[in-house]
């Protein structure tokens, strides 16, 4: 296993960091290079895809792989035409909660329906945090944000609840507080052919933290004493949601090509 | 240059029927052909038609004002059309779904090509009963060109029936002149 | 795929069958009329070749997916129309930043907004070079037959891999939906871009006075950095400084303009030594050119222009006819490329034929040439 310091040199590119002191972009950028090394791919399989938003900077240009930074929403689109381009490729998608479940929602809905092989990290950090802190779909009722100074008159949903409905091959839940089991969770989705997403609830000390006057280190703690590994608790879930087995896109699509007559290579 | 134009009721296969009269003149004839297709949805009561112009000439004529062909096989499509029916050529219609044809100073000629269609198999070739009869009272149009195309677009299982309605619907107007 | 032939054909699937002959390996597209039958025919032809088909959830998406396509080395292709096109506008943005060889086709409909969906219009033609964010320039193509669906098509791919850009081909649903003859030739010529030398490591900058980068493919080991931020040569974004966003937005605009006479084709006859000049484009030019034949045939001293490039326009042709003749222009919209003619003919020469809906005959063009002549 490589130490801290070759995971940073060889997946992390030098450039300055433009997280904000506490913030967790770099615990999942650390999780991912780890999960990432001890499975089998090399890194030159990656594909990062990302969107907009503070967690799109996770992969573009910090991480050390291809790395594709689109637009607000729909990196999973761009994601599904990477796969399908070369199904050799491994592709990564890094989008944040607005991103991913606000903008992006329905591109989110068909790529679990395709159940396209590919791994969608979503980085909850339960608003927008890059243009101010505004409310987002995963903001909690009666929540205080920038745009919500009276409370959150809507509600959140469960991004994860709603994927797995959708059909994804494999959900999950972790926290960065769980950086080992999260790690795990990665390998796993690695090696699941077909549409894995993982959200991970990430502390913004610099947005939620300054509401709720908590640090970075508090809000690790906070996930720490709000989640349960156990589904049968009234506290927030961690772990594997579901895991299927259904055809996946890009295979289905190459077999259809192989049997019209044609080689998809 | 021809100017025909097939209307009727949508499904009854106009736009078929224009495909084949297009294609036959375009590939088999050597004509400068343009094809104009109608959406039912796009047109009120639900008529479909298409536009058919050839000639020998390079064409930029794309759209027909007024046809010298009026091929008619519902009678609410010639209702509509009754101003336009009045300043055409040659007036022909399907005498088994048009029983109200209006006085124009053209020629008219009533074929039964439902009727004729459904004593050969399918009430659906009637809309190639009608290029037969096209084929008859236009000497511009080749009625063996028509068979050659007929082959090539239909399935082979539906060529003969086809093949038939063609025939039957240049006989058609020929024991009525 | 069709073999070398003629064939009685509807432009669209001559598009398709274009695009299938230019090597097109990723398609992606939504249901939209009158664009559709390109997307239909695709489906089934397509994997015959290897190449791949998906009917995406939206014209983001199609257009986000052969964005990431194109990446993996594919020459990738949507098909839409207006209400498509607009919802594709930020991402084709994207592809112009990001420098991705794409093609777009827009078979224009009568709009705005939801319109009339069958009936034809160029309403889009301004959108097409100004409908995303910024300052761009993109090439877009006006066809006027069913063999020009075709043709285009495959110069639309040649051009995207030439010069790594979208292309738009600017049809209409005149166009799209009428069938005609087609000739398929066996030696279509086409281009695939340039892919990186030895050593060569910036594909987002080059000194290279056609001002085309090299690209590479994902998968090759380059760490690639593809970003629609302002980036430097090596693609690190830079979100900040002057000379990032100077020199790779000013070499972006240069990658079009300075390679206009690779680029530009038009068609003329007697554009130099007439009184009047009708200047005409998709499916309009024909109606358009048949009525100046007649013109000519009358005895009037009449000249026909018609960009096939219309982006980037051929203005400095048009300032030429317009100094010397009156211009008619008939278009099938009133705003198409109106302005894009009001800035190279002076005003007291400028007529406009304006039509919505449908095509004329060539004889109401024709009266509308004596009235002004």
């Amino acid at each position: 296993m490589l130490k801290a310091k070759d995971i940073k040199e060889k997946y992390v590119r030098s450039h300055p960091s433009p997280f904000c002191p506490g913030c967790g972009g770099g615990m999942v950028l650390n999780s991912l290079s780890r999960a990432v090394e001890k499975s089998k791919l090399s890194k030159d399989e990656i594909v990062a895809v990302s969107g907009i938003g503070c967690a799109a900077w996770i992969p573009s240009p910090h991480w050390r792989v291809d790395t594709l930074h689109t637009t607000h929403g729909r990196a999973i689109a761009f994601a599904t035409g990477v796969k399908l381009g070369n199904q050799d490729l491994e592709v990564m998608v890094v989008s944040g909660d607005g991103d991913c479940a606000g903008i992006g929602g329905n591109h989110l809905l068909h790529g679990a329906r395709n159940n396209v092989d590919m791994n969608v990290f979503m980085i909850n950090n339960g608003l927008y945090a890059m243009t101010g802190g505004q409310v987002a779909p995963t903001t909690e009722h009666d929540e205080e944000t920038l745009t919500t100074p009276y409370g959150n008159p809507s509600s959140s949903f469960e991004a994860a609840e709603v994927v797995k409905a959708a059909g994804a091959g494999h959900v999950a839940r972790w926290t960065t507080y769980h950086m080992n089991e999260l790690i795990e969770e990665v390998e796993k989705a690695i090696e699941t052919d077909g549409f894995s997403f993982i959200e991970i609830l990430t502390q913004c000390p610099t947005r939620t933290g300054k509401k709720k006057n908590m640090s970075g280190l508090e809000m690790l703690e906070w996930y720490k004493e709000n989640t349960s590994k156990d589904q049968d608790t009234e506290k927030i879930y961690v772990g594997t949601l579901s895991k299927v087995d259904k055809p996946e896109l890009t295979e289905q699509i190459y077999r259809q090509i192989k049997e019209a007559g044609g080689d998809p290579k | 240059m021809i100017k025909i134009r097939i209307g009727g009721w949508a499904g009854q296969g106009t736009v078929r029927a224009g495909t084949i009269l297009g294609r036959s003149l375009s590939i088999e004839q050597g004509y400068h052909v343009v094809q104009q297709r109608s959406y039912s949805a796009a047109v009120r009561s639900g008529i479909a038609y298409s536009d058919v112009i050839a000639d020998k000439k390079e064409l930029d004529e794309l759209v027909i004002d007024t046809p010298n062909y009026l091929l008619v096989m519902y009678q609410n499509t010639l209702d509509e059309w009754e101003d336009t029916a009045k300043k055409v050529d040659v007036l022909i219609v399907d005498s088994s779904r048009v029983e109200n044809v209006p006085e124009i100073p053209g020629k008219i000629y009533e074929v039964p090509a439902g009727k004729i269609a459904e004593d050969i198999g399918t009430a659906k070739a009637a809309n190639v009963v009608l290029l037969g009869s096209l084929a008859r009272v236009s000497e511009k149009i080749d009625i063996d060109m028509l068979k050659k195309t007929v082959r090539e677009e239909f399935p082979e299982k539906y060529t003969e029936l086809n093949i038939e309605a063609l025939e039957k619907g240049f006989e058609e107007v020929s024991d009525r002149e | 795929m069709k073999e070398k032939g003629e064939y009685f054909m509807e432009g669209n699937i001559a598009c398709a069958e274009g695009a299938l002959k230019a090597g097109c390996g990723f398609y992606a597209g939504y249901p939209i009329t009158p664009a559709s039958e390109v997307m239909n025919h695709l489906s089934e032809e397509l994997p015959k070749v290897g190449g791949r088909f998906i009917q995406m959830e939206d014209e983001l998406g199609s257009m986000a997916s052969i964005v990431g396509a194109s990446w993996t080395g594919l020459k990738s292709m949507t098909a839409t129309s207006g209400p498509g096109f607009s919802l594709m506008q930020e991402n084709l943005g994207y592809a112009v930043m990001t420098e991705t060889p794409c093609v777009v086709v827009n078979v224009q409909r009568a709009g705005p907004s939801t319109g009339q969906a069958t009936k034809p219009g160029t309403g889009d033609v301004m959108q097409a070079r100004f409908g995303s964010q910024g300052d761009y320039e993109l090439i877009a193509l006006s066809p006027n037959s069913v063999q020009e669906m075709f043709d285009f098509t495959v110069r639309a791919f040649n051009l995207a891999e030439r010069y790594r850009t979208p292309v738009v081909l600017l049809a209409d649903a005149g166009v799209g939906h009428m069938r005609e003859k087609v000739k398929i030739r066996e030696d279509v010529k086409t281009v695939k871009r340039r892919r990186p030398e030895e050593g060569e490591r910036e594909f987002f900058d080059t000194d290279r006075e056609d001002h085309v980068p090299p690209m590479p493919n994902f998968g090759e080991g380059e760490e690639l950095l593809v970003t629609g931020s302002t980036h430097l040569g090596d693609g690190t974004r830079d979100t900040s400084s002057f000379e990032a966003q100077d020199n790779l937005v000013r070499r972006l605009v240069d990658k079009i303009e300075d390679n206009r006479e690779d680029i530009e084709d038009w068609e003329e006859h007697h554009a130099e030594d007439s009184d009047l000049v009708v200047v005409s484009y998709g499916s309009m030019s024909r109606p358009a050119r048949g009525a100046v034949r007649k013109a000519r045939k009358e005895g009037h001293n009449v000249g026909f222009f018609r960009p096939k490039v219309i982006w980037p326009s051929p203005e400095k042709r048009l300032k030429k006819i317009g100094e010397n003749s009156k211009v008619l222009l008939a278009e099938l919209s009133l705003r198409g490329y109106r302005m894009e003619v009001e800035r190279s003919v002076p005003s007291e020469n400028l007529h406009i034929f304006d039509r919505l809906n449908s095509l004329p005959t060539v004889d109401k063009i024709y009266d509308n040439i004596k009235e002004v002549l």
